[in-house]
């Protein structure tokens, strides 16, 4: 096992994960309606993805404490492997202060993840600080993939029509 | 005054009979006493006894095979028996939360498994777990979730690391104390580890040392009123190795297959040192 080092790295990758963020609350620009299952199988075409797991809406509760009021559409997948980090949400939250909430608890997984990987495994810690979380209007999007990059860009395209 | 022989012996085969149904009469008024009919459910049976002991201590008592492995019904708990129950563990647990995921195996089950999750570092105390966008100990978390029945598979990374299994089995009663002091209503399980791959050794984790812990666990369970669930027997290859085919990483991680071997390990009740439906009965 290694030793910690400073929480430096912790911080960057939250700020890595966060820069999206603060380059989508500039407005409520989002427009109209996005069907995040389409958006996802478009994910699934264009990336390879590994097996991936749904998250219950009960197990986003559950587990990250997104209320059920607080969305009106949600996909959440998770590497089925259970050992890898990889792990995609889409969200249309209720409301503006939903989005907010919501992308605050993304950034704590990414938080999370990048805490738990960063003494474990290098290899998963690395694709989990360049994690990418977008909100954008009433959406919200958390990428831990090698492909986060990518999916966030796909994501904000795709919502501009 | 001489007493007629034939009158004497008529008396005594008179009396006799009289004498004995006197004393017939007593035995059973105190057998009545002990299970006053006046007060059902007062007293608790022998089976029932038995059945909440760990076997050694049941066995003791007896002098026999305990009732609870004669009587235990042996086929396997349904899915919904794990509604109310929490697993917590490591990086070994989030791969049986994935399969249960996937298979909608376990009904509502919950799990929490941080990577590199310790014994030491939740005693010390070292918020590890992450629920609900906070960080807690075991202690604190595990009535957050209202789980009832509270499965542990801990240990492995604490043994991997300097303390080994002798310091580990320290730390087990402040971890368990602190758990019962803030969940006294919850049944503690605690698995085995799973056995490790052939070639852990060279990483500090072999099965020489896997048994010993586990076997710790075992008498930690008897001693502590917690019921000891073996899941790594139904893993191992002829040699106490893990079976290659269940191994994700040649390394302590299970994979698809192994996992779904390991659920199948808990949901059959002989693996439990205590009858795990006779928790239900006691609420």
């Amino acid at each position: 096992m290694r030793n910690k080092p400073a929480d430096f790295s912790l911080w960057l990758c939250l700020l890595l994960a966060v820069s999206l963020l603060l380059t989508g609350c500039g407005g409520s620009s989002a427009p109209g309606n996005l069907d995040l299952n389409a958006f996802y199988d478009k994910l699934s075409e264009d990336f390879t993805l590994p097996d991936m797991m749904e998250l219950s809406d009960k197990k986003m509760e559950n587990y990250y404490g997104l209320r059920s009021d607080a969305w009106t559409q949600l996909l959440a997948r998770l590497n089925s492997d259970g050992q890898s980090v990889d792990e995609i949400w889409l969200i249309e939250a209720a409301g503006d202060a939903e989005a907010e909430e919501i992308a605050s608890l993304a950034g704590f997984r990414v938080k999370q993840v990048c805490q738990e990987t960063e003494n474990y495994s290098p290899e998963q810690y690395a694709v989990a600080a360049q994690a990418q979380i977008v909100k954008d209007g009433r959406y919200v999007a958390l990428f831990i993939s090698p492909d986060a990059k990518a999916m966030a860009e796909l994501f904000q395209k795709s919502l501009k029509g | 005054m001489k007493q007629n022989p034939f009158r004497v012996l008529l008396a005594f085969c008179l009396a006799l009979p009289l004498l004995l149904q006197c004393v017939g009469v007593r035995s059973a008024g105190a057998a009545g006493t002990e299970k006053d009919p006046a007060k059902p459910g007062s007293t608790v049976s022998e089976t029932e006894t038995e059945q909440l002991l760990p076997p050694s201590e049941a066995e003791e008592d007896s002098g026999a095979v305990s009732a609870d492995s004669v009587d235990r019904d042996l086929t396997p708990l349904p899915d919904e028996w794990f509604d109310d129950a929490l697993f917590l563990g490591d990086s070994i647990t989030a791969t049986l939360q994935a399969w249960c995921t996937v298979n909608e195996a376990f009904g509502d089950a919950q799990f929490l498994a941080p990577k590199s999750y310790s014994i030491w570092k939740d005693v010390f105390p070292v918020r590890q777990i992450a629920y609900r966008a906070e960080y807690w100990t075991a202690r604190e978390v595990i009535g957050e979730t209202g789980a009832k029945k509270l499965f542990l598979m801990v240990g492995m990374n604490d043994i991997a690391s300097d303390n080994g299994v002798e310091n580990t089995m320290k730390y087990w009663d402040d971890y368990l104390a602190g758990i019962r002091e803030s969940c006294p209503d919850v049944t503690v399980f605690i698995q085995s580890l799973v056995p490790t791959y052939k070639t852990a050794g060279s990483q500090g984790l072999g099965n020489e040392k896997v048994d010993r812990y586990n076997d710790e666990l075992r008498s930690f369970c008897e001693e502590n009123g917690c019921i000891y669930v073996d899941i790594a027997s139904g893993l191992k290859d002829s040699d106490g190795n893990l079976v290659d085919a269940y191994s994700f990483d040649r390394y302590v991680h299970l994979n698809d297959d192994g996992a779904a071997v390991w659920a199948e390990q808990l949901k059959n009740p002989a693996n439990y040192s205590v009858d795990p439906r006779s928790v239900d009965h006691e609420k």
